[in-house]
Parts: C-alpha cells; structure tokens; sequence
C-alpha cells in the first residue's frame, strides 16, 4: 500500500511532463509551418518584381538607379534568412518597389498600360497577403515563445533547447508612406 | 443608438470568458438530458404496465379488502369466529402474495425504464448521426446556394487573404441569391467547409465591410462551432421531438387514427406534471440553451473577427448596415439559423410571451456593436449613423421579398434536417473496376445501358435504399449502377463535379476516408421514418430524384436497434408479466 502512492504520483509526473514536451514540440511546430506561410508570400511577390521592371522599363527608360535597387532589394531577401533580417529586406524591397511606383506616375502611358494595372492589384493582393501571413506566424510565435518562457515549460525547454523565435515586424521606416517622401525630394 | 467607449477590454480576456460560458452551457444541455430520458422512460413504463400488468394484483387486493370488511363485520359474533380466524389466514396468506407480485411489477416497470431509456438514448445518437451527416450539401440545399464564379473574384480573394491570416484552409464560397444581406458559414471540419453569402451582402457592403462579416465566418470556422452546434443541435432536437411530432401529428389531421394517442389522452390527466414537462418544459428549455449557446458563440466569433482583421470598425459598420437593412432570410431552417451571419428570422418569430432575448439565437445588433466598440475605444456615432442610413435605404431599395427561389420550401420545418437526407448527393470515385461497368437507364440490368463507368470516374451518389444506386455522372447522366462497383467518397461537392472531365487516377484528388456499404434492412424502416416526410426536392433539379431520408447505413442500424429494444421488450414481458 505504501508503494502505490508514490508509484501513482510518479505515473502523473511522467504523463505530466510528456504532455508539456509534447505541446512545446507542437509549438514550435507551428511556429514553422506559419513561417513557411511568410516564406510563399514573400517568394510569390519576389516573382511578380521581373513582370513589373520589365514593363516600367518599357515606358521608363531611363531611370537605371531605381531599377538597380529594386534588383538588389529583391537579391537581398532571397538570401535573408531568418524572420529579422527577412522583415529588414522585406523593409528595403518595399521601399524601393515604392520609389518604382513613384517613377511610374510620371509616365502616363504605363498607367494607362492594362498589364501595369494588372501587376499593381496583384502586387498590392500580395502584399495583403504577407501582412496576414506575418499576422499568423507573430500570433504562432507569441503563443511558442509564452509556452518555453513560462514556468514549469521553460525547465524543458532549456533543457531540450527550445530556442525563443524573432517576430516578423515591419521596420518603423516602412510603415510610413514612403511615395510621397520621394515625390518630395 | 449611439456606441459609447466604455472601459476597453482586451479581446483575449473577452474570448476566454466566453469559451468557459459556452461549455458550461454544453454541460447544462447534457445534464438536461437525463431528466428528460427519466421523464419519458416513466411514463411509457407507467402506461405499459397500466396497460400489461397488475389487473389481477388490482383484483385481489379487492377481494382482500371485501374479505377483511366481512371479517371485520362477523368479529363480534362468537359462532362465526372459527369462521373469522379462517378469513384472517387466507387474508394474510394473500397479503403476503400481493406484497410478492407487487415487487414483481415494481421490477419490470424499473426494467423497462432502463430499457426505455437505452432506447432513447439510441435515438439520441441516430439523431446526433442524422444531423451529422453531410451536413455541409445538406445545409447548402436548405438554404439554395450556388458556388461562387467569376463575379465574386473580389470575395474570394478577400477570403483568401483573411484564411492565411486565421492559418485556415480557404474555405469553397457559396452564394445564394437573395438581396437580404447576410452571410453563413457551415462544414465539420476547416478542410470541408464553405463561406456562404447573400448577394446582398456583396452589393451593400464595402470591401473593409465584407472582410468583417467574412472573418467573422472564419472564426466560426476556426472555433468549430459546426462541431459544437452539431453537438447541440441533436440534443435540442432530442429534447423537442415530442413536441416537434406531436406538432406535425396535429397539423396532419387530428388523432382519430392513432389508438396509442388516444389512449395516451386518457392517461394525460393522470401523468399531467409529466406530461407538460415533456412536450412543453424540455421543448421551451431545450431552445433556450441552443439560442444561448449560439449568442455566446455569436460574440465570441465578433470578438475573433476584430482580432483577425485588426480593424473592428469594418465589422461594427456592417453591424450597422445589416440593422439598418434587416437580414430576415426566408425559409431559414430554425435548426441551421445560427449558422447565419446576422439573425435571419423575421423579428415576430422570436418576440412572443417570454420576451425576444431568450429565444434569440443572435444578440441584439446593438449589443454587439457596443461589445465591439470596447475593444476599440469606440468609432465615432455619425459613422455607425451613416452605415445605418445606407442600410435603410438599401432595405427600401431591395424590399426581403420571398426572392429565395432555389430554397425548398419545407425548409423551415426542424425536422427537414433529418428527413431531408442528401438530396444534393455525395461526390464518390469509382475505384478498383477492372472493366468499364454499366449505367443503366432504370433499376433493372434489361433496362438499355445509357454508357459506361470507367474506373476513377466522379459520381454523384444519392442514399436512396434499393437493388441499384441512383447516381449522376459528371456530364450529367442520371442513371443507376449496381452496388457492385465500390465507391470512395471524396471532398468535393456535386457542384464542382458537373462538367469536370474524369481523371483517370484514382487517388490523387482527394484521400479516400470509407466505402460505402450495401443498406440492409433499408426500406423497411425508411417507410416508417419518411411517411411523414414532406418530399424536398431543390426547385432547380428536375431530376427525378427522391429523397431517401437518412442513409442507408444509418436505417439498417436504426433497424437493429428497434427490434433489438422490441425483442428485449417482449421477453421482458414473457419472463415477469402475465403470471
């Protein structure tokens, strides 16, 4: 009789324990698919950028600069890994796409080009759509990085390495509206 | 009506508090079911072993009280007292025997009480099946809608970017063509579910508008409310099925027919408390823990859509356009109506005796807003004014007329949901066919074969029982197959499968989850469950297709059960009555 106590505390402990390791490891999980999210979004607007130079370029001969950038911002988050520096190229590609769309408004023609306007609602849908998937992957990451900080979770999650993970945030520069900061200058 | 920010609320705080409300609510209709159970087991008990047992137990203790009177009567007179002895021993010889049998009857009326209550409990869950299965094309042909095409382009993208943000995949848009503005959402799982609306909806709202009222259906889905309303959608119909038949007798002419009924008038007095518990009491109470349910998951979902659009104000203008425009839908199914998006029944339906707060299955169009406002701090009133304003003159200018055509009309009757079975059928794939079957023009292998089934084929099967199985092919054939060709169900519905070309390989499209097995004991009990049935048929099929109620399998299990109960029943009666 004595035994079956501690026996039956033990059995309770280890359901206990397997159950939290588990739910960290379904966290974490999470946390990955929903960046994956992020990743086909960004990759899905990376594709839609030669489209777009090439028909600015048409028009637009001349503005070699802003192509440039476009070019490297989107080199750039290609190589980014990670959600901090993937958020800063995102930053920088927004940026420069910005100045693009700048440029554009001076030729009236591209404007009244049906592919441009084409482009423009496609590139603005995918936009939409990064804002949610970075939505969804920051509420994943909260939730996975409340789960390995608070007590009792946060013993496992040292011990197995449960490492805590960045959030998507858009850089303060790019909330602001960058197309009329050009036009200006 | 003007919003007032009051102190703000976090939405997480507001959602948690309303997921513990709603279970302790789901507890509460599962407790309600036992008394009820109890209720009706006794008073079936009650009413057979008035009926079976205890006559003689009645007419000896007659006898005894006759006896004890007469005994009574002699005792003083001194020659009859050998006489009187005698007439006390046989009195408690006899006594003693009625105690025996007494506890005798005692024991079948708690034995059929168990077996009573087995067999309700039985009922519980072919309702809970009834409901449950294909509950998405059976609420879509309830309600008439279409699948979306080329004109919604702008929804469904809206609906598309909203499911990456709630982590869901994109549900199938419907529309069903009414200018009632409201919207719905349905399906067991994220992976099967649809996003209906109204085309007007599509016409009055904006686009931060409609992202409001599309990501309040995604948090329906997310939250699985289908699930949770199946789950009380049974029970409340369970509760309510003496009444609802007790309904649909009266409307069908009266009791002259019915002996059993007739009888049961008699005992109606006797059983009186009983009898308004079960046919009024558990009804009215069974609706106003489904209406209570569905109002917390109303604000629940309101409170997820603000989170999942960050912009509340979207949802609180559409709020505001539905109360100006009215969202009565006609032929709403009470038993799907809290599905809906904003309340679809007329308001007479739900302001009676007790008032429009308890047996509403939406809150107030006000409260919600308000509720909205105090995660936001509020909008300014001349906005909520404004949506108002343009929802009146929305109403004025598209009047709720009957204009839902495609809706059968025996869909506001609760009991449709369980005897309308599928009439939209199931999408299967043919598989394992070594050679091209037959598709015969009538159920009979004479009758001239129409074409032929390849393997790997997309058929729409319906449930009805019989030698073959009525199906459409995707060039739209109607015709008969035998059951010899195995089927897997898949994913997609019959709307999709019209004008698809066949593929040839079998598993890719979509995981195959069961075959479907022959019907057993089918047609027997489908008579008895479907003669009351008013035929459903959607207007826009003129197929001749007959509606089968539930499915077969489902039938030949409801069969067993019956004359499993039946059997028990009878031996029950053999083995303890009738001594």
């Amino acid at each position: 009789m004595a035994i079956v106590l501690p026996l039956a505390l033990l059995t309770l402990a280890t359901v206990w324990s397997v159950f939290i390791y588990n739910n960290l490891v379904r966290a974490r999980n999470r946390t990955r698919e929903a960046w994956s999210g992020i990743e086909v979004q960004l990759k899905r607007r990376s594709s839609l950028i030669p489209n777009l130079v090439e028909t600015v370029r048409g028009y637009a001969t001349h503005e070699h600069e802003v192509f440039a950038e476009v070019a490297q911002a989107r080199g750039a988050l290609a190589k980014a890994t990670g959600p901090a520096a993937a958020a800063a190229a995102d930053g920088f590609l927004t940026q420069a796409l910005g100045r693009l769309m700048a440029v554009a408004e001076n030729y009236p023609q591209l404007q009244a080009a049906s592919g441009f306007n084409q482009l423009q609602s496609q590139l603005s849908d995918t936009e939409e759509k990064v804002a949610y998937a970075r939505q969804f992957y920051n509420m994943n990451a909260m939730a996975y990085n409340t789960a390995i900080q608070s007590f009792p979770s946060n013993l496992f999650a040292r011990h197995y390495r449960f490492d805590p993970v960045a959030f998507f945030e858009a850089e303060p520069g790019v909330a602001q509206d960058v197309h009329v900061n050009f036009t200006a200058a | 009506m003007t919003p007032q920010a009051t102190q703000p609320v976090l939405v997480y705080t507001r959602i948690a508090y309303n997921s513990r409300k709603t279970w302790l609510l789901v507890a509460f209709a599962i407790a309600s079911i036992i008394p009820f159970v109890l209720a009706v087991s006794y008073g079936v008990s009650t009413f057979v072993m008035s009926e079976v047992g205890g006559r003689e137990h009645y007419y000896r203790v007659r006898d005894i009280r006759m006896h004890k009177h007469f005994a009574d009567a002699t005792q003083g007179n001194a020659e009859y007292s050998s006489f009187s002895d005698e007439m006390r021993a046989k009195e408690m010889a006899l006594r003693r025997e009625d105690a025996s049998e007494l506890m005798v009857d005692r024991d079948i009326q708690l034995k059929l009480i168990g077996v009573v209550s087995l067999a309700l409990l039985a009922v519980l869950g072919l309702l809970f099946w009834g409901i449950s299965s294909s509950p998405t094309s059976k609420v879509l042909a309830l309600t008439g809608a279409r699948p979306a095409d080329a004109p919604e382009a702008e929804c469904k993208r809206l609906l598309e970017n909203l499911s990456i943000g709630a982590g869901l995949p994109t549900p199938r848009l419907y529309v069903i063509e009414s200018s009632s503005p409201n919207a719905f959402a349905a399906g067991t799982d994220p992976k099967s579910s649809v996003v209906v609306v109204t085309r007007g909806l599509l016409q009055l709202m904006d686009q931060r508008e409609l992202e409001g009222v599309l990501a309040h259906e995604l948090s329906h889905i997310a939250n699985q409310d289908t699930r949770l309303n199946t789950i009380v959608a049974s029970i409340a119909l369970f509760l309510r099925l003496p009444y609802l038949l007790r309904k649909r007798h009266r409307r069908n002419g009266g009791s002259t027919y019915n002996p059993f009924y007739r009888r049961f008038q008699m005992y109606r007095l006797v059983l009186s408390p009983l009898y308004l518990y079960i046919f009024f009491i558990a009804p009215f109470m069974a609706s106003v823990i489904r209406s209570a349910i569905s109002r917390g998951r109303e604000y629940l979902a309101d409170a997820d859509a603000a989170l999942l659009t960050r912009y509340p104000e979207g949802l609180m203008r559409a709020l505001s356009k539905i109360r100006g425009a009215g969202s009565v839908l006609t032929n709403a199914n009470p038993v799907v109506s809290h599905f809906y998006f904003g309340d679809p029944r007329p308001a007479s339906f739900a302001s009676g005796l007790f008032g429009g707060n308890l047996l509403a299955t939406h809150p107030p169009i006000d409260q919600r807003i308000l509720k909205l406002c105090e995660y936001h701090g509020g909008v300014p009133p001349s906005v909520i004014e404004a949506a108002v304003k343009a929802g009146q003159q929305f109403g004025k200018d598209h009047p709720a007329i009957a204009d839902n055509d495609f809706a059968p009309v025996s869909s506001s009757d609760e009991l449709a949901v369980l005897s309308v079975g599928n009439p939209m059928g199931r999408v299967c794939r043919v598989v394992g066919l070594a050679k091209p079957a037959p598709l015969y023009d009538r159920p009979d292998p004479r009758s001239p074969i129409l074409r032929r089934i390849n393997d790997g084929d997309l058929l729409v099967v319906f449930d009805d029982p019989g030698k073959y199985r009525q199906v459409i092919t995707s060039d739209q054939t109607f015709g008969y197959i035998p059951y010899s060709v195995k089927l897997q169900k898949t994913n997609l519905f019959p709307n999709e499968v019209y004008g698809m070309k066949s593929q040839p390989s079998a598993p890719v499209a979509a995981p195959a989850q069961e075959s479907i097995p022959a019907p057993a004991m089918a047609p027997i009990v489908a008579s008895a469950f479907a003669s009351n049935a008013p035929v459903a048929v959607p207007a826009a099929e003129p197929d001749p297709i007959k509606i089968g109620g539930l499915t077969a399998k489902q039938l030949g299990i409801a069969a067993m059960v019956f004359v499993g109960v039946f059997a028990a029943m009878v031996m029950a009666l053999i083995q303890f009555g009738g001594k």
